[in-house]
């Protein structure tokens, strides 16, 4: 598992190539420093807690991961088989870095955390098929009084 | 998503690993990094790192530059150093099974037993957790699953496969059974855990692997259509398709 540039050329390329969409409108939204942000993690890695259900080919469902989750008690269930998984094996903070975020903080980096996380899997979807999905998670996110998501890939 | 999410009225912040793909969805906040894809945040156990590039990624929301902002995190991730240690990745006195045995289960069954007690030593230590468990079977389960697979019988779909399909959990499970046996051999000597180490490893020296190139192989060749596009597309990584077998 390797960067983009370590793949053979033919796969590099088919990475590099697929399809992305434009959008017509581009939202640019401001808000307050840093230091007064609510934050909330938007993942497409695919991950959730064993209980949860699994993602499957071309999911577009997400799971909520609450606020308070031990990052050890998450699995990873997304369906590209080159992308490498043994960082996340070490260290859920090399894909999902909740501790990082809640030093940042406890060293007043940061403002708050939100009280649930959001987790997708992009594997083997069109992103336009997220489109729906991206109104429920933004209504919880208002009602959470984020004002700040950081989107994390697999 | 990002786009989707700002038009919603939240500001968003997008770690990229692929710079084309950013180029061209044009995100309100993306964050290039030099990262091999499936560690957006660079390296396991580097929390100093890890947190240099959610700063970088943070700092994308003090720009004015919109409506789409391109960052570029200008470090490569810390790599192990191979210098430091002498010792293969894996259990201690590891041999390379047979190339080309004719009883694949049979080997993986064995190499799984072998592994047990590594496996529940590497998980024992504090910090540490498995993240197999996403098909919901155990190692051995899944090599009775997958290897009825291999003599062309029909997939018997476990108990809790609870309403995926066969294709979904073949990849579940070649993927958990590469997870388990990952993590046995972190429980290793070596402290060399590069990712080119880890892999040279999995898929170079055990049956386990083995047994999942011969499904490839077998599965490939499926008139199901969505079983042989699992094994074409998500049973083994792409660099490593120069050890498929080609079936005569």
């Amino acid at each position: 598992m390797a960067k983009l540039s370590d793949f053979p050329d033919d796969f590099a390329k088919f990475l590099a190539e697929m399809k992305t969409n434009s959008y017509q409108a581009e939202p640019f939204v401001q808000g307050p420093p840093l230091t007064q942000r609510r934050v909330a993690i938007i993942t497409t890695a695919g991950v959730h807690l064993r209980d949860q259900p699994r993602f499957e080919m071309g999911d577009t469902s997400y799971r909520v991961l609450p606020g308070d989750i031990d990052g050890a008690d998450l699995i990873m269930s997304q369906g590209s088989v080159g992308y490498d998984r043994t960082g996340f094996q070490q260290d859920v903070n090399t894909v999902f870095p909740i501790d990082r975020l809640r030093e940042m903080v406890r060293d007043k980096k940061l403002g708050t955390l939100a009280d649930a996380h959001y987790s997708l899997s992009s594997a083997f979807s069109d992103p336009l098929d997220f489109e729906p999905v991206a109104g429920e998670i933004a209504q919880r996110l208002h009602e959470d009084q984020v004002d700040a998501v950081v989107l994390i890939p697999a | 998503m990002g786009h989707f999410v700002e038009l919603a009225g939240i500001a968003t912040s997008r770690i990229s690993l692929i710079r084309e793909h950013s180029l061209g969805f044009r995100p309100p906040r993306a964050l290039w990094v030099p990262f091999p894809l499936g560690r957006p945040f660079g390296a396991p156990n580097e929390p100093a790192f890890q947190t240099e590039v959610l700063e970088s990624l943070f700092a994308l929301f003090n720009s004015e530059g919109g409506p789409s902002v391109l960052g570029e995190f200008p470090k490569e991730a810390p790599k192990p150093d191979a210098s430091k240690t002498t010792e293969a990745f894996g259990p201690a006195n590891w041999s390379k099974p047979t190339e080309g045995s004719a009883d694949v289960i049979g080997d993986a069954k064995a190499e799984v037993a072998r592994l047990s007690p590594h496996h529940a030593s590497w998980v024992g230590k504090p910090g540490n957790r498995s993240i197999a468990g996403a098909s919901g079977l155990d190692p051995l389960e899944i090599i009775d699953f997958l290897g009825d697979l291999l003599s062309g019988a029909p997939p018997a779909l476990p108990p809790n496969a609870a309403g995926s399909s066969p294709a979904a959990m073949i990849r579940l499970a070649g993927a958990d059974l590469r997870h388990w046996c990952i993590e046995a051999a972190m429980d290793s000597p070596s402290q060399n855990l590069s990712i080119n180490a880890i892999d040279d490893w999995f898929w170079g020296k055990t049956a386990c692997a083995a047994f999942l190139l011969r499904l490839q192989v077998v599965l490939a060749q499926s008139d199901q259509e969505d079983i042989a596009k699992v094994a074409t597309a998500a049973l083994i990584p792409r660099e490593q398709h120069h050890r498929l077998l080609k079936k005569e």
